[in-house]
């Protein structure tokens, strides 16, 4: 049971919970700048490993280009260890020769190495709560204002995670700057030891470009054209040394490889600069003809979304620490809140990773250009749904969509009919409702696939039919004018069996005794219908109709199969426009925001039909 | 190692999609049921096999059935040759590109893969498939063994972005039977290649001539041709005329799509299907699904396909039920000779294979002659090395994979393996002739409002 002293340790869970959350957006901001620091120094070792194989095995070029940083073990005495690095492999050999560990670049000094203005705000709102804490502790807990101290919390998490954000950044572009260095340098080295310049542009191991090729950027392959071309038109492609823009990165760069001063004394320092290009930053550097391009780490490995879900989950998790500790005043009502978030929790968890993550994550996504294999989607804010607003297909496979909904209310005359007909007990009624409710557990595929046979043109049953009745053949499936209707009409026969079971299901709750008073009344079978049946099974009607609507806005396999949304996207209807724009053309972010305008419009079907029913309520 | 290699390797955001209509589902229309369940038993196996010791190569590719099988035993061979070595088919024969593009999305690529034509430019430029050149020597591997079409397909420059598997031209299967019926089987070019004098007249005549009502039910039952209703299919019409879809360069339709030549093989083909030659029009990706049944039963003179098409027919050509030649595409009659279109495939490693060396290896074997060889069993491409394809061409005593040979020579890879997003392409240009026999639309209008549209979307 839940007693008094639970009141200073539920504020005192606050406290903590505000501080692991905080602690959580310093620890996510930090591990992702630490695992590019690793990406970094596992891109170095590649580079390490194609000068040893270049140089044939002796170490010095890789050394050249790490110094001290690079440690060399052979790979049959230990191998790979646990850090960053690389195997290099003797000619010809299938098994690695050595394994070229590399320590991950130093970050520049302790000020660089951590978030001190996250930092800061993250200790500041600590206090602030610590201080709430203690003071409840004192004085009366009426006297004190949760809802500030929530509301300071989630702000403190909120400024604690931009902050973290802003240097997780800052840190990722100055690596991703000397990484482009290092890239440089490696071609530099493996110029000096004798290699041609295309074997030393691909010790870089990272997208190149020969700078004579720049000038003709569509035959570039590597390298996209619109990259090449954005460095062909840079300022700074002709520039080999210059201060650098980004002088923090350089000098970093610098520190880490000192013996590569060694080996080109005299020549100046490499800098790296950015392009814009395909809605990037790309980090440049240049040795010799070789240009060097790099998508940056900030879009590879920047920490936004995981920020953003950390701060999230911290900010709720706070919120409920505090109503938790509000609560703690009334033991009875506590206990029965944990109990009820204790067994809400499992589900609770399952939800929020398999419904609620992968939603927001199509959220996010739908904000996004992304194409499954771009190593980072490119935010477009709401340019993805303005673009869907003049998309005609999409309004079109909208409208096909609507169209094809139009069934479902046939389809609830026909089972409402049938639910009617096939009442009773005796054998061949008990046949007849399986007959009818076989195809709602068919498989669509093997539904879709029988029926394209049964409506072909040529060779098809319908039509053969049709002729011998001397009705002349029907283009069911290869005319826009048919092939919407010919699917609807497929449509009904799938969903009339599931939906006269639940309508008959719906009639038996209805009383007998009101036909009986009825017949006794003098009411005839139509005015039992329309006065007894039809308002005793409003709320399955209502049912049926909201659940098959909703179905019917999700077609898929039937159009999938028989017609893949056409002939000229007569029936393409809004799903299959979907999974095409994801899959066949590789849109994501259109398909995520296609998706969020079809779940608007089913809801808003859906909240009109509940209106609809509300208003019929208070009206009866 | 940590997997930020493929973050390294990473190029800028491109437009990338996936090819909708290429003659690989043709091949993977060989599999069935029994494939799924065998490919569910490998990647099964894979999973409970990953913490076992030695080297596992995950092989990732679209065979299906028959075609797995061969494969498998392609993978034996490597395993025995490399004791302790490992080799785990990954195949999906539907949903290839879905299950390819989540793996390497994940960070869990395979070790090698199969790459289809279309693919090159979205892998290459993404720095999902490494350069195999530098490893030419040590795999024995010499681009000049390799039909020239096929290995220009996966090399840019000096690279060379996966080594090639096998390939197809698109060519004309004859109904020999069917031609002699009607009297016009002397209308069929004396040898395949080269492929002059056999014009668009020519094959207009014999399938006119074919056309037939034989039950007596009022409606027609034999038929010249099938209508070829998608890009990869009708493209060769428009080069044998003369003409082409893209600029030169590949960055442009207005003028080539909607071009006089274009234009020509779109009235050709559609008259086709107006006259009654084909049998109505099936506007799905795969077309009419009988035209196969249809062309073995008799009942068409011409079967527009790839190689894959081959081995459903050898049966029947054996036991004598179907007298089958195979012919090229025919020219305009103002060209002298037609050009045919190429599709391929080749074995490719993404950069941050766990094994690099070792991927590389077998991507290598899985190339080699060898391979070759016993892949040739199945039947359903041509190898792509020139040594191989003779010799399988040799032991043929029908004369039809000398025929496909002599095909290569003059036709031309397809543009999907240097034009990114030429899906898209296709999905939009598919929408020309069915415009004009849904609607009955002008086909130049219909034209340069596909090639406008097209131009506008790639920003050409």
């Amino acid at each position: 049971m839940v007693s008094g002293v639970r009141q200073p340790v539920l504020d005192s869970l606050a406290a903590v919970v505000l501080a692991a959350g905080l602690a959580l957006v310093l620890v996510v901001a930090a591990d992702r700048v630490e695992g590019a620091r690793v990406s970094a120094a596992e891109s170095e070792a590649r580079m390490a490993a194609a000068l040893w194989e270049l140089e044939g095995g002796s170490g010095a070029a890789a050394a050249g280009l790490l110094g001290e940083r690079a440690t060399t073990t052979r790979a049959d005495a230990g191998g790979a260890g646990p850090g960053p690095g690389a195997y290099a492999y003797e000619a010809g050999a299938l098994d690695p020769a050595v394994w070229i560990a590399v320590t991950p670049r130093p970050a520049d000094g302790p000020r660089r190495a951590l978030p001190i203005t996250a930092i800061a705000i993250a200790l500041a709102g600590l206090t602030l709560v610590t201080g709430w804490v203690l003071a409840r502790r004192r004085g009366p807990a009426r006297t004190r204002h949760p809802v500030g101290i929530a509301l300071l919390s989630v702000g403190c998490i909120a400024l604690t995670a931009v902050a973290a954000g802003r240097w997780a950044d800052r840190e990722l572009r100055s690596l991703s700057g000397a990484t482009a260095v290092q890239g440089a340098r490696a071609v530099e080295i493996a110029l000096q030891i004798g290699a041609d310049l295309a074997e030393a542009a691909r010790v870089a191991q990272l997208p190149w470009a020969q700078d004579q090729s720049l000038d003709s950027p569509t035959e570039q392959w590597t390298m996209p054209a619109a990259v090449a071309a954005a460095i062909a038109a840079s300022p700074e492609r002709d520039v080999e040394t210059s201060a650098g823009n980004d002088a923090i990165s350089l000098d970093a760069a610098n520190a880490a490889a000192p013996t590569t001063q060694e080996t080109d004394a005299g020549a100046p320092p490499i800098a790296p600069h950015t392009v814009e290009a395909d809605g990037a930053t790309w980090h440049v550097a240049r040795s010799a003809d070789v240009h060097v391009a790099f998508l940056g780490y900030e879009r590879t490995a920047s920490p936004a979304l995981a920020l953003a879900a950390a701060g999230g989950l911290a900010g709720l998790l706070v919120a409920l620490a505090l109503h938790l500790a509000q609560l703690a005043s009334r033991p009875r009502v506590l206990g029965r809140t944990l109990a009820a978030w204790g067994l809400l929790s499992p589900a609770a968890a399952l939800i929020l990773a398999f419904t609620l993550g992968p939603l927001l994550f199509s959220l996010w996504i739908s904000l996004h250009e992304w194409r499954l294999i771009d190593p980072a989607p490119l935010f477009l804010g709401f340019d993805n749904y303005a673009a869907l607003l003049r998309d005609r297909e999409w309004w079109s496979a909208i409208g096909n969509t609507a169209l094809f909904t139009l069934h479902v209310p046939a389809a609830m005359a026909v089972a409402l009919a049938l639910a009617l007909l096939t009442r009773g007990s005796r054998r061949a009624l008990r046949w007849a409702r399986l007959a009818l409710f076989l195809p709602g557990i068919t498989s669509v595929a093997a539904i879709a696939v029988v029926w394209k046979w049964l409506l072909s043109d040529q060779y098809g049953l319908l039509n053969r039919g049709l002729e011998r009745a001397g009705l002349g053949s029907v283009p069911w499936l290869t005319s826009p004018d048919t092939a919407l209707a010919s699917l609807m009409i497929i449509g009904i026969w799938m969903v009339v069996g599931y939906q006269m079971v639940v309508f008959q299901a719906g009639l038996a709750a209805i009383p007998r005794d009101w036909y009986d008073a009825a017949r006794v009344d003098g009411a005839g079978p139509w005015q039992r219908f329309r006065h007894i049946t039809l308002p005793g099974l409003r709320h399955t009607l209502f049912f049926v109709l909201v659940t098959s609507i909703i179905g019917s806005f999700q077609v898929f396999g039937l159009v999938y199969v028989m017609t893949e949304g056409g002939p000229l996207g007569a029936t393409d209807v809004a799903v299959y426009h979907i999974y095409r724009e994801a899959w066949e053309f590789l849109q994501f972010g259109n398909a995520a925001a296609m998706s969020w305008l079809l779940f608007v419009v089913v809801f808003a079907a859906t909240w009109l039909h509940f209106r609809f029913l509300d208003a019929r309520r208070a009206h009866g | 190692m940590r997997n930020g290699l493929s973050r390294d390797l990473a190029s800028a955001p491109a437009v990338v999609r996936r090819s909708p209509a290429k003659p690989r589902w043709a091949f993977r229309a060989a599999a069935g049921s029994s494939t799924v369940v065998l490919a569910t038993l490998v990647v099964m196996a894979a999973a409970c096999s990953s913490g076992e010791p030695g080297t596992t190569l995950r092989v990732a590719l679209w065979a299906g059935g028959h075609e797995l099988e061969i494969e498998r035993q392609v993978a034996d061979r490597y395993e025995a040759l490399h004791p302790g070595v490992r080799v785990v088919l990954e195949s999906a024969p539907n949903g290839y590109e879905e299950r390819l593009l989540t793996s390497i999305a994940a960070g869990r690529p395979p070790d090698v893969y199969l790459l289809d034509s279309p693919d090159i430019p979205t892998f290459a430029e993404r720095g999902l498939a490494l350069d195999l050149a530098p490893y030419r020597e040590a795999l024995d591997f010499r681009p000049d063994s390799v039909f020239a079409q096929v290995a220009d397909a996966f090399r840019r420059g000096e690279s060379m972005f996966a080594l090639p598997k096998d390939f197809t031209p698109m060519v004309l299967y004859a109904n020999r039977g069917v031609l002699a019926n009607a009297g016009v089987e002397d209308l069929l070019p004396v040898s395949p290649a080269p492929a002059t004098g056999w014009t668009w007249t020519d094959f207009r005549r014999a399938a006119e001539a074919v056309v037939a009502d034989t039950d007596g039910d009022g409606r027609d039952d034999v038929f010249g041709f099938d209508f070829p209703r998608n890009l990869y299919q009708w493209i060769p019409f428009v080069w044998s005329a003369g003409g082409d879809i893209l600029a030169p360069g590949g960055s442009g339709t207005s003028g080539y799509l909607d071009g006089p030549e274009a234009l020509e093989a779109y009235r050709f083909l559609t008259s086709l299907a107006e006259d009654g030659l084909t049998p109505g029009a099936q506007f799905v990706q795969q077309g009419d699904p009988a035209r196969e049944a249809r062309f073995a039963s008799g009942g068409q003179a011409f079967l527009l396909s790839g190689h894959w098409t081959l081995p459903v027919f050898r049966d029947l050509v054996a036991a004598g039920a179907l007298d089958l030649a195979i012919v090229p595409i025919p020219h305009h009659p103002s060209r002298a000779a037609a050009t045919g279109v190429l599709y391929a495939s080749g074995w490719a490693v993404p950069p941050n294979a766990p094994n690099l060396r070792r991927a590389i290896d077998l991507a290598g074997f899985l190339a080699s002659p060898e391979a070759q060889r016993i892949r040739a069993r199945s039947g359903l491409a041509i190898p792509s090395r020139m040594d191989v394809a003779e010799e399988i061409a040799a032991a043929d005593g029908t004369g039809v994979e000398d025929a496909f040979i002599a095909l290569v020579e003059g036709a031309r890879m397809t543009w999907g393996a240097r034009v990114r997003d030429f899906s898209r392409i296709e999905a939009l240009a598919v929408e020309i002739m069915d415009r004009r026999l849904v609607r009955g639309e002008s086909l130049a209008a219909s034209a340069a409002d596909v090639a406008r549209r097209i131009d506008a979307e790639f920003g050409w």
